[in-house]
């Protein structure tokens, strides 16, 4: 564990979250989508290597089966990784890591609204799909319109006659959250992302923990203004919404934060 | 005194370990019922069908 703590720390976190981006959609072995993705990746992606989880969750809700599957691997990452997942691998988190890169005013918000992604979890995720029979998160799903809806609209002219409201619906929202990106980090993965809901679960058991030494910090705060996800980092990696991106360590002028 | 916390703090390291221990033992066992049930050819099936609604086409 500590060569793998010790390579992330020395390592840019884009290069591992381009590289992943690449693995997940390069195709290469199509037999894999038998396995649910570590990140929210589209599996209508023409590429993708792995299944989305969430639609995968969605379609085993709408046969009116429990996915043991689906959710056992979900738990054995979780409980490994807690959210680095989404720190490290996942690409629509990449995405707005980059966007956010841009250099303009920067809307600070609270997590006060993190709750937000267990309702989005328990009613677009569960709920509806099993009243409706339809997968309704993937119905509107940011990630699906940039990785799949586009792409095969290009790829292949003969679906664009099946363009109707839903895709400019999709294409709204898809809009929505990536200027949104611009200006606050990782407004999808904090406020909506049905995974990181599912992954928050497990932050406070997972392997990956942080602790703060308090002899050595001199609450200087800049771990906290580092932080993406805007949470008190003070308080511990135990919190939800830790993504264990592990900025604040690096970040660290005092090395009082330690894995 | 010191000992005794030093010990107490290494017991519940090791609790803490055992906990994350059982947690991943549970979904391994989620994991082999669901291969048992056979429930990765649905996930496969329903993957490599062409997902209109993740693109937002009816």
């Amino acid at each position: 564990m500590k060569y793998i703590v010790n390579f992330l720390l020395k390592i840019k976190r884009w290069v591992i979250q381009l590289v992943t981006f690449g693995i997940w959609n390069s195709f290469l072995f199509p037999g894999l989508k038998i396995l649910p993705c570590p990140g929210l990746n589209c599996y209508a992606c023409p590429f993708a290597v792995f299944a989305c989880p969430i639609g995968t969750l969605q379609h085993f809700i709408i046969i009116r089966e429990i996915p043991f599957y689906t959710i056992g691997i979900l738990g054995l990452i979780g409980s490994f990784l807690g959210r680095m997942s989404c720190g490290w691998l996942c690409p629509f988190g990449f995405l707005q890591d980059i966007l956010y890169k841009i250099k303009v005013y920067k809307l600070k918000l609270s997590n006060r609204f993190g709750w937000l992604r267990y309702a989005v979890l328990i009613i677009l995720v569960i709920i509806i799909p099993y009243l409706t029979f339809e997968p309704w998160f993937s119905k509107l799903c940011p990630v699906g319109t940039i990785q799949a809806g586009i792409p095969w609209l290009i790829l292949q002219p003969d679906l664009r006659e099946l363009v109707g409201w839903l895709f400019g619906l999709k294409i709204v929202i898809l809009i929505f959250f990536l200027v949104w990106s611009v200006f606050t980090s990782r407004p999808f993965c904090r406020f909506i992302c049905p995974l990181g809901a599912i992954y928050s679960l497990f932050n406070k058991v997972s392997a990956f923990q942080f602790k703060i030494d308090e002899e050595l910090c001199s609450n200087c705060g800049i771990c906290n203004k580092v932080c993406p996800m805007e949470i008190d980092v003070l308080g511990g990696s135990q919190q939800s919404q830790c993504i264990r991106c592990m900025k604040c360590i690096k970040a660290c002028p005092k090395n009082a934060i330690k894995i | 005194m010191d000992f005794s916390i030093k010990s107490r703090k290494r017991r519940d390291k090791q609790m803490k370990l055992k906990k994350y221990h059982i947690i991943m033992l549970i979904f391994i066992c989620l994991l082999i019922f669901g291969l048992f049930r056979k429930e990765f050819e649905t996930v496969f099936s329903n993957a490599i069908t062409l997902c209109l609604s993740c693109m937002g086409l009816e």
